[in-house]
């Protein structure tokens, strides 16, 4: 099933609305069916013969039926209507389909181009039965531009042979075995052989009737032809036969002698509104549907545009009710939009100058801090206080250098002692000691021991005088 | 007429889907650009009064700032710190006398040198580092030290900023006789001016 039914389907899922007709050989009947309910039914007298007039009898149907829908089913049985069974090596469908456009033009019986749809059957032995039906192209074209005239939806276009076929799956079939459906339909003799599940293994029908051989006895014959290709190409049992057929032609008794296979009476009694039941309810994707395709799938194109053109219609209406109604916001707020534009323009220009000011007012600010800090806090006075008290008496200080480096202060101390090595040394490990300890915590620098020890040679050629060790105090306040 | 019309028809219906769906994409386009421009104006709009909004809160968190900053005392702190400045070599060297002066009373002969400014290395605008050392000596016989100390107050209480680089304090080893104090000291930039 392709999407486009799928679709169809669930929009008419709710309950089926459908005009159902027939025209076998010219004669016409039509049903109407609203909601899968059958309706009303009516008959017309006569033969139709032209679409002309079958135009108008579908118009009288629908007056008669009082038909309320739009969709319509067509069943068709007509001589220039026919149907194949073909048996053709297996092979794939995209070699086949050319095959059987050619078998179809080939045994077309009327002029112009021929429609045709297939149905795949029995396979074995390598062998494909293929069941075509054919239709001219006029005659599918008339009958579209006939509903089209009428404004009806053409669902169903199918052959008569299409209903004994679905009624496959209603007959009891046993797994593992297959039956065989006799019809006959108006004169029309089908053979419709089945497997367990419904599906269609073989259709024939039987050439126009040979006056000179009863019918039920050609019947009779050619289900026994039938009977034995099957078992031959399928090798399944047919326990039984059905016998569906209109009794003022054809009796069961009639070709039960020919067959040895016991033949069974269908189990339902159909007449001509169940036919049209049948052909109405058919599912519209079946193989030998001859709408076209595109008109079975403009219902859903003309939904689809009108959900189109109503969405356009919408989206336009929409955008102006927008446009509108953003339009209509505007000019009722457009004094207040003015003003607030102007004081967002003054606010500006507020903000501005309050910035400059603040950044001139901080630049001062910064000014005034850098110039009034002191980075380094000032120490030479007190320092030097301090120095004149840690110094012993014993060391003679020539000089003081206070130097600032970076955020610290380097100290500098030189003088000599008159007292003896040891002495000096240990003044001047007190002195570096109080230094260290006191409250400029000074840190200084090892060097002055090496320089006091470098002068013991010099000292020790002048036993006769004092001594006189010069030292140099390095250190560093942090 | 009938068969130019009729032409239209069928070339109408035989691209009735295209030119739908051109018209729906069409539709779509435009009043999605109508609905965007319009939308974008509201969004504007809207936003200029938040615009508002916070401009207004801007301008009084700058205005608290502003005022936090005390502009009236700012006044006063400028021509503290204005005072701090050497206004040029002329009050350079008036300051110099005057602590010329002041070290012959507390007895300490006073010489100065201006060294070359250091332009580079001013922290802020407009001002020139001057770097000068004071060489002093005691002119009485004993030591000069507390006078020095004391020359140090006077020093740093004369008014301009100053910032002592170095001391150097150096004698005959029975008393202190020589000082020299270097130091930076800030002064107005005078681009004319060129030591």
């Amino acid at each position: 099933m392709d999407v486009s039914d799928r679709c169809r389907k669930s929009i008419s899922r709710k309950g089926a609305t459908i005009l159902s007709i027939s025209l076998v050989n010219g004669r016409f009947r039509a049903m109407s069916i609203v909601n899968d309910t059958i309706d009303r039914s009516w008959e017309r007298p006569g033969v139709i013969v032209t679409f002309e007039v079958l135009q108008h009898a579908i118009s009288d149907a629908i007056h008669h039926t009082q038909f309320p829908g739009t969709r319509i089913s067509v069943l068709v049985e007509d001589r220039r209507c026919m149907s194949l069974t073909l048996q053709l090596p297996v092979m794939p469908l995209t070699d086949l389909i050319p095959i059987l456009e050619r078998k179809a033009q080939q045994a077309k019986s009327s002029e112009g181009e021929a429609s045709w749809r297939y149905s795949l059957g029995l396979q074995g032995k390598g062998k494909q039965t293929i069941h075509l039906e054919i239709f001219p192209e006029r005659f599918i074209d008339d009958i579209v531009q006939v509903c089209e005239n009428l404004d009806l939806q053409l669902q169903q276009l199918v052959p008569l042979s299409a209903l004994a076929e679905s009624q496959l799956s209603a007959l009891p079939i046993e797994p593992g075995e297959a039956t065989i459906l006799i019809s006959l339909f108006e004169g029309k003799v089908s053979f419709i052989a089945g497997g367990e599940d419904g599906r269609l293994i073989l259709t024939r029908q039987l050439a126009p009737t040979q006056d000179w051989v009863p019918l039920g006895e050609r019947i009779g014959n050619e289900v026994n032809r039938t009977i034995m290709f099957i078992t031959q190409q399928a090798n399944v049992h047919i326990p039984h036969i059905w016998f569906l057929g209109e009794e003022e032609r054809l009796t069961l008794e009639e070709v039960q002698p020919h067959v040895s296979t016991p033949i069974l009476p269908c189990p339902f009694k159909p007449d001509w509104q169940y036919w049209l039941w049948v052909a109405a309810t058919l599912p519209s994707n079946l193989s030998n549907n001859f709408t076209p395709l595109e008109v079975r799938q403009a219902p859903l194109k003309k939904l689809l545009s009108k959900t189109l053109a109503a969405a356009i219609i919408g989206f336009l209406i929409v955008g102006v009710g927008t446009t509108g109604i953003l339009e209509g916001y505007f000019a009722k707020h457009q004094e207040q939009f003015r003003t607030a534009a102007t004081q967002a323009r003054v606010l500006r220009e507020h903000q501005q100058q309050w910035t400059s000011r603040l950044v001139t007012i901080q630049a001062q600010q910064q000014r005034v801090h850098t110039i009034t800090e002191k980075n380094v806090p000032s120490l030479e006075g007190p320092l030097l206080s301090y120095l004149g008290n840690v110094i012993p008496p014993q060391m003679i200080l020539y000089q003081t250098v206070v130097k600032r480096t970076n955020n610290m202060w380097d100290l500098e101390l030189a003088g000599r002692t008159s007292t003896t090595l040891s002495s000096t040394l240990l003044l001047i490990e007190k002195l570096a000691r109080e230094l260290a300890q006191g409250p400029y915590r000074v840190r200084v620098q090892e060097g002055w021991r090496d320089q006091l020890l470098s002068q013991t040679n010099s000292q020790a050629g002048r036993e006769n005088t004092q001594p006189n060790y010069q030292w140099t105090l390095k250190g560093t306040i942090s | 007429m009938n068969s130019w019309w009729s032409q239209l028809s069928a070339a109408f219906s035989e691209k009735k889907w295209l030119i739908m769906t051109i018209m729906l994409v069409g539709c779509l386009s435009v009043i999605s650009w109508i609905s965007l421009d319009k939308f974008i104006e509201v969004y504007n709009r809207q936003s200029s009064i938040q615009t508002i909004t916070d401009l207004k809160q801007e301008i009084s968190q700058i205005g608290l700032r502003y005022q936090e900053a005390k502009p009236e005392a700012l006044q006063t702190n400028l021509i503290k710190a204005d005072q701090q400045l050497i206004q040029d070599f002329t009050h350079l060297a008036q300051w110099a006398q005057t602590l010329q002066e002041q070290g012959k009373r507390i007895a300490l002969q006073m010489h100065y040198q201006i060294l070359e400014p250091q332009p580079t290395s001013s922290p802020i605008q407009g001002i020139t580092i001057i770097s000068l050392e004071f060489h002093l000596s005691s002119s009485e016989n004993g030591s000069g030290y507390r006078d020095f100390l004391q020359f140090l107050q006077v020093l740093e209480q004369s008014g301009p900023r100053i910032d002592i680089q170095e001391i150097t304090v150096s004698g005959d080893g029975k008393k202190a006789t020589h000082f020299t104090v270097g130091l930076t000291t800030w002064m107005k930039t005078h681009d004319s001016v060129k030591l």
